[in-house]
C-alpha cells in the first residue's frame, strides 16, 4: 500500500462525517458534525482544504445540488465517497479497531473529560 | 444578484470575507463564503451579532493557515491552472525557482562567491563593527528594568563642581536637589549622584591601601535604577552611620577584581581614606551605574554621610557648590514638560532665597532654567565626548561599504557578461526583462545576506577588540556585543541596502542582452557595451580610496604630532606618581612632615635623581584655574590664569626650562613672604611689555585689595598641562602651604584643599629596575594609608591623553587600507577581464606585428588612465574629507601637500601593479591560439 493511501486523522473524521451526513453532505453540515461530535471548534477552511485533498486523492467526489428555492438560494456542493474512499475508510477504521483492541474504553473516556 | 446582496446582512467582516476569498482556492472560494454566512446569520441570531462577528474571526484565522498549505502543496504537485494566484503573480511566481538558481549558481561558482562574500563581509563588517561601538556608546539603555521612565534634570555636562547661575542647570548642589526632590511629586524617586567618581583609599584589615573609584550618591539612588544587591543590602532611607562605621555599597566588578568575590567581605571592619567603613552589600555583575564611562563608580557611598567622610572638605551643606547630577524615575502619567516648567519654577524660587545674589545675578533670573531630559541611556558624558570620532569613523566605514559595492557591481558585470550568451538566448526565447532584472536582484540579495552574515561574525570578533583599544584600561565597561538586536537588524539593514546598491545597475545592464548578441557570440567585440559602466565603477573606487588613504594619513600625521611635540617638560626618565588627593585623610598639619618623610624616602632610593610634589602634575587631567586681580591693572579687567602647587625641585624634576629668576627653595616657608614662579604667557598677559619679576598680583575674590598676595619670583617656559591641542595656558606656581588669610570659608577650603599633592614626579636614572616597587614600599612607608592611583612613565602618562586619536587613526588607516586593496581587485578584474575579451583582438594584432611592450603599455595605459580620472575626481573629495576633519587634525594642514602627494604616489603604483600582471598576461597571448579560440 503507498504512503498516500493512509488517512490523517482529520480526514478520517471528514470522511466519516460525509457517510453520516449523506446526502446532505455539504461544507457547512460536515463542519457542524465533527465540532458536535468532537467538541472541538473546527475552521471552515480546514474542512475544505481536507475536502480538496480527499477529492485530489480520488476518495470523494462531489455533484452540484439545484439551487434552493428561495431568494438568493445557493446551489450546494454534495460530497459522496468513491470506492477508493469506501475501501480506504474501511481499512483505517480497520486498522484502529485492531489496534484498539485491549485497550479500555471507558479510560479513552476519562482521558477526554 | 441583487438579491443576494440584500440578504447579506450577516455579520462577516469584509476583511475576513476578503482574507477568505484570497486564502481559499477559486472552485470552493463561493462554498467557503456561502457556508461562513449562513452559519453567521444562524448564530448572530441566536448570540447576537457581536458574538456571531467574533466566531467569524476566529474561523477565519484558522482557516487561512490549512487553506494556503494546500493551495501550496498542488502547487508543488505541479497542479496546472491553480498555482498561488492569491499572490500578486509577478512577484510570486518562480521567486523560489530564483531563490534556487541563484544559490545554484553560487555554489557553481566558489571562486566568485568567496571573493564576493569576502568583499562583501569587509564592507559590512567595517560598518557593523562600527556601529557596535555607537550602540554601545550612544544608543543602549543603561541595563536596568524599565530604563525609559528614567529622566534627568538637565541636558548637558558640566562637571564637576560648579557655583553661581549656571543658566541651563544641570549640576546641583545637595540643598537644591532636597528642594527639587521634594517639588517633584510626579518623579517616583528622584536621585542625586556626584558627577564624577573620585578615587579613595580602600583597605581591608592589614593590607595597603587600595584606590577604590568611589561616588557618593543619595541613600534612594538604587531605588530609581530599581536594582536589588546580589549579596548584602543596600542603604535604609536614612543610610546611616553603623556604629560609626560607612555602609559601602560595592560594584560587581570590584567586588570580583578586589575580594574574589568573597561573601563573607559583607559586614567586614575596614577604612575609607583612613574612616571606619565597612561593606554591607555588592550590586549585580552589568550594573554600572549612571554613566557609561570607561571608570565607572566601584564603590556607592551615601551622600548623607558626605561630611563624615570628607570632614573639612565637604561639599554637601554648601548651597553654592553644585556638584550632583540628577536622575529620577517618572510616573507613566507624567509628562517631562510640565516637570521641566515645575523643576524651572523651584529653581528660580530657590535660588534667590538661598544663595547671596547680585542685582546682575537678579536680573539673569529668568534665564535660569532646567531642561528635564530622557535618560535612558544615564548621562550622556561618554557620547558627547565620542561623537565626532564616530561620526567621522562611520563615514570612513560607508566609504569602505561603498567601494565593495562598486567592486561587487563589477564581478557580477563581469559574470554576466559571461553569461551573455544565455541571456540573450532566453530573451531571444521570450523571457521579460522584469523577470531577468529580479533574477539578478535575487543573486545579488543571496550575495549581500551572505555578506552581511560573515560580517556580523568579523565584527562580533572586532567589537570587543575595538572596546578595548577605545577605551584602555577600562575596568568598567560592559562588553559591546555585536550580537544585540539593533546591531543585527542594521547589519541586515545595512546587506538589503548594500543589495541594491551594487546589483541595480548589473541588473538593468545585463538584461538588456538582445536576440542580435546570441547570434553574434560572446567573444567577438566589436563595441564593448558593459566596459563604459565597469570603468566608472572603477574610476569611483579610486577616488574614494584616494580620500579614504589621504584621510588615514592627515590622521596618522596628526597623532604623530600630538605625541612627539614639544610639552615643555621632558618625558626621558621622568616618572609620575598618582597620589589619592585625600591622602588617605591626613589633616592638614600632618601635610609638612609627611611631604618631608615622602621627598627623603624616596630620595634615598637608588637611581632616582630628584623628586618633587604637586597638587598636579602634567597631563594628568587636571587644571586649575581662578580669576586673578595684577597689580597695575584695572579691577575690571576680569582675567584669569591656571595655577598649581609644587615643592622645591619640581621644575628641574620635569625638566621645564627656568628662564628668568629663580625657582622655590628652602627660603619660600608657610611663614615668609608670599612667592609665585609664573610661566611665561602668565607674564606676557598680565605684566604685558614689562619685567614680570617681583611684581604682585592674587587671586580675585569679592574681599578687594588682594593684589599684592604674592610677589612673582621666576619666570619658567611654557608648558601644556591640560589640552595637548591647544597653547599652553597661562600658568602661575605657587609653594606648598604658604597660605593667604582669606576671609571667606569657600575661598580658604579651596586653598586647604590645593595642599593636598595628587602627584609625585621623580626624575630617574635609566635604566631602573624594580623602580615601581620601591616607590610603592616607600610611600606605603610614610603611612600605609596613602594610596598610589598609577605609577607612569611620563611618556606613558603622556600617550594616555590620546588613546581616542591613536584608535581614530588605526581604524582609519585599516579602512584606506581595506579600501586600497578592495580598488587594486577591482581594477585588476576590470583589466583581466577586458584582456581576456580582448584576447583575440590582441592575438590578431600581434599576429600583424605588435611587439609586446606595445601590448603591456596598451592595457597598462587603459588601467592608468581610469586611475588618473579617479584621482582627479577624488582630489576634490579627499580636501572634502580633509575639511571634515580639521577639528582632530593637530599641527597639519588639512590640504598638506606632503600627505596627499604621497597618498596619490601610493595608489598610482598600487594600481600600477594590479594593471600590470594582467599586462604581462596580455604580452604573453598565443596569436595562434587566439585566432583558434573562437
Amino acid at each position: 500500500m503507498a504512503k498516500g493511501d493512509f488517512l490523517g486523522e482529520f480526514e478520517l473524521y471528514v470522511l466519516l462525517a460525509i457517510v453520516h451526513c449523506s446526502p446532505e453532505a455539504y461544507g457547512l453540515r460536515l463542519r457542524q458534525d465533527i465540532e458536535t461530535r468532537t467538541g472541538r471548534e473546527v475552521a471552515i477552511g480546514a474542512v475544505y482544504a481536507t475536502l480538496g485533498r480527499l477529492e485530489d486523492k480520488v476518495m470523494i467526489r462531489h455533484d452540484v445540488s439545484t439551487p434552493q428555492p428561495i431568494p438568493g438560494g445557493r446551489a450546494r456542493k454534495h460530497y459522496h465517497l468513491t470506492p477508493a474512499g469506501e475501501r480506504a475508510l474501511g481499512h483505517s477504521t480497520q486498522m484502529m479497531r485492531r489496534m484498539m483492541l485491549g485497550w479500555p474504553t471507558s479510560r479513552t473516556a476519562r482521558s477526554r473529560g | 444578484m441583487t438579491g443576494r446582496m440584500a440578504r447579506r446582512t450577516a455579520p462577516v467582516p469584509p476583511l475576513a470575507r476578503w482574507l477568505l476569498a484570497r486564502a481559499a482556492r477559486p472552485a470552493d472560494r463561493a462554498s467557503v463564503l456561502a457556508d461562513l454566512e449562513e452559519e453567521a446569520a444562524t448564530r448572530a441570531s441566536r448570540d447576537g451579532s457581536k458574538a456571531a462577528e467574533r466566531w467569524c474571526w476566529r474561523q477565519t484565522r484558522r482557516s487561512i493557515l490549512p487553506l494556503v498549505w494546500q493551495r501550496l502543496a498542488r502547487a508543488r504537485a505541479r497542479e496546472p491552472g491553480d498555482a498561488t494566484s492569491f499572490l500578486p503573480t509577478r512577484l510570486w511566481s518562480g521567486l523560489a525557482t530564483d531563490v534556487r538558481h541563484a544559490s545554484r549558481r553560487m555554489r557553481r561558482e566558489p571562486g566568485f562567491t568567496v571573493v564576493a562574500v569576502l568583499t562583501l563581509a569587509l564592507g559590512i563588517g567595517a560598518n557593523t563593527a562600527v556601529f557596535t561601538l555607537v550602540n554601545a556608546v550612544m544608543l543602549a539603555p543603561l541595563p536596568v528594568p524599565d530604563p525609559d521612565r528614567l529622566y534627568r534634570l538637565g541636558d548637558n555636562d558640566s562637571c564637576c563642581v560648579n557655583s553661581g547661575l549656571l543658566g541651563d542647570f544641570s549640576i546641583f548642589s545637595w540643598p537644591l536637589y532636597e528642594a527639587l526632590r521634594d517639588a517633584t511629586p510626579d518623579f517616583a524617586a528622584l536621585a542625586a549622584f556626584q558627577a564624577q567618581p573620585q578615587p579613595m583609599g580602600l583597605r581591608a584589615a592589614s593590607s595597603p591601601a587600595e584606590p577604590v573609584l568611589t561616588e557618593f550618591v543619595s541613600p534612594n539612588y538604587f531605588d530609581v535604577f530599581n536594582v536589588a544587591p546580589l549579596v548584602g543590602r543596600i542603604w535604609t532611607p536614612e543610610a546611616a552611620a553603623v556604629d560609626g562605621r560607612v555602609p559601602i555599597v560595592l560594584s560587581h566588578a570590584a567586588w570580583q577584581g578586589r575580594f574574589h568575590a568573597d561573601a563573607a567581605i559583607v559586614g567586614r571592619s575596614m577604612t575609607l581614606n583612613g574612616r571606619p567603613a565597612m561593606v554591607i552589600g555588592v550590586m549585580p555583575a552589568g550594573f554600572f551605574g549612571d554613566t557609561l564611562r570607561p571608570d565607572t563608580a566601584e564603590a556607592w557611598l551615601p551622600l548623607t554621610l558626605e561630611p563624615l567622610v570628607e570632614g573639612r572638605n565637604s561639599l554637601r551643606d554648601t548651597s553654592d557648590a553644585n556638584w550632583l547630577y540628577v536622575i529620577g524615575r517618572l510616573l507613566p502619567d507624567a509628562s517631562p514638560t510640565a516637570e521641566s516648567a515645575k523643576t524651572t519654577a523651584t529653581l528660580r524660587v530657590w535660588l534667590p532665597a538661598n544663595l547671596p545674589l547680585t542685582s546682575q545675578d537678579r536680573a539673569a533670573l529668568p534665564r535660569q532654567h532646567i531642561v528635564v531630559t530622557p535618560a535612558r541611556s544615564g548621562v550622556a558624558t561618554l557620547r558627547s565626548a565620542n561623537t565626532q570620532a564616530l561620526f567621522l569613523l562611520s563615514l570612513a566605514a560607508g566609504a569602505v561599504l561603498l567601494i565593495a559595492c562598486a567592486n561587487l557591481a563589477n564581478l557580477l558585470l563581469v559574470r554576466g557578461h559571461a553569461r551573455g550568451p544565455e541571456l540573450a538566448l532566453r530573451t531571444a526565447l521570450g523571457a521579460r526583462r522584469s523577470r531577468l532584472v529580479r533574477e539578478a536582484l535575487v543573486d545579488s540579495l543571496l550575495l549581500a545576506l551572505s555578506g552581511g552574515a560573515v560580517g556580523v561574525l568579523m565584527a562580533g570578533l572586532g567589537a570587543s577588540t575595538l572596546v578595548r583599544v577605545a577605551f584602555p584600561g577600562a575596568h568598567g565597561m560592559p562588553p559591546a556585543s555585536a550580537t544585540a538586536w539593533p546591531v543585527l537588524a542594521y547589519a541586515v539593514a545595512l546587506s538589503l541596502v548594500a543589495a541594491l546598491g551594487f546589483g541595480c545597475l548589473p541588473a538593468v545592464m545585463l538584461s538588456r542582452a538582445t536576440a542580435l548578441d546570441a547570434i553574434r557570440g560572446s567573444n567577438r567585440v566589436v563595441g564593448d557595451r558593459g566596459a563604459w559602466p565597469r570603468r566608472a565603477l572603477v574610476v569611483v573606487q579610486v577616488a574614494l580610496s584616494l580620500a579614504l588613504v589621504a584621510s588615514a594619513g592627515l590622521l596618522g600625521r596628526s597623532a604623530y604630532n600630538l605625541q612627539a611635540q614639544s610639552f615643555g617638560f621632558a618625558t626621558e626618565g621622568r616618572v609620575m606618581v598618582g597620589l589619592d588627593p585625600s591622602l588617605g585623610g591626613l589633616t592638614p598639619d600632618e601635610l609638612p612632615p609627611t611631604y618631608q618623610r615622602l621627598e627623603e624616602r624616596l630620595s634615598s632610593l637608588s637611581n632616582v635623581r630628584t623628586v618633587s610634589l604637586s597638587l598636579y602634575g602634567p597631563m594628568v587631567g587636571n587644571n586649575w584655574s581662578s580669576g586673578i586681580v595684577a597689580e597695575g591693572r584695572p579691577a575690571s579687567d576680569r582675567l584669569g590664569s591656571s595655577w598649581d602647587r609644587v615643592s622645591a625641585r619640581y621644575f628641574e624634576t620635569i625638566g621645564t626650562r627656568v628662564i628668568r629668576g629663580r625657582v622655590f627653595d628652602a627660603r619660600d616657608t608657610p611663614g615668609a613672604e608670599r612667592t609665585a614662579v609664573v610661566n611665561e604667557r602668565f607674564a606676557a598677559r598680565f605684566f604685558p611689555g614689562q619685567e614680570a619679576i617681583g611684581r604682585h598680583f592674587g587671586f580675585r575674590t569679592d574681599e578687594g585689595g588682594r593684589e599684592r598676595d604674592f610677589t612673582v619670583v621666576g619666570i619658567v617656559a611654557d608648558a601644556k598641562y591640560a589640552d595637548a591641542r591647544d597653547v599652553a595656558y597661562p600658568t602661575f606656581f605657587l609653594p606648598f602651604f604658604q597660605d593667604v588669610p582669606f576671609a571667606s570659608g569657600a575661598e580658604r577650603s579651596m586653598q586647604t584643599r590645593s595642599n593636598y599633592a595628587g602627584d609625585v614626579e621623580l626624575w630617574v636614572h635609566l635604566p631602573a629596575p624594580g623602580l615601581e616597587g620601591d616607590v610603592r614600599a616607600a610611600i606605603a612607608s610614610v603611612s600605609p594609608n596613602l594610596v598610589v592611583r598609577r605609577f607612569r612613565p611620563m611618556g606613558e602618562q603622556i600617550a594616555g591623553n590620546f588613546t581616542r586619536d591613536r584608535l581614530v587613526t588605526w581604524l582609519a588607516t585599516l579602512f584606506a587600507g581595506l579600501a586600497l586593496v578592495l580598488a587594486c581587485v577591482g581594477l585588476y578584474g576590470v583589466t583581466t577581464y577586458s584582456v581576456s575579451r580582448r584576447t583575440r583582438d590582441i592575438g590578431v594584432r600581434m599576429a600583424l606585428g605588435a611587439d609586446r611592450r606595445r601590448v603591456i603599455s596598451g592595457v597598462l595605459t587603459s588601467a592608468l588612465v581610469q586611475t588618473a580620472v579617479g584621482l582627479i575626481i577624488g582630489l576634490p573629495a579627499t580636501i572634502g574629507a580633509g575639511r571634515l576633519l580639521r577639528e582632530q587634525l593637530f599641527d597639519v594642514s588639512e590640504t598638506d601637500a606632503k600627505v596627499l602627494g604621497v597618498s596619490v604616489l601610493l595608489l598610482l603604483a598600487a594600481t600600477a601593479i594590479a594593471g600590470a600582471i594582467p599586462a604581462r598576461r596580455a604580452a604573453s597571448i598565443d596569436p595562434i591560439k587566439a585566432l583558434r579560440s573562437e
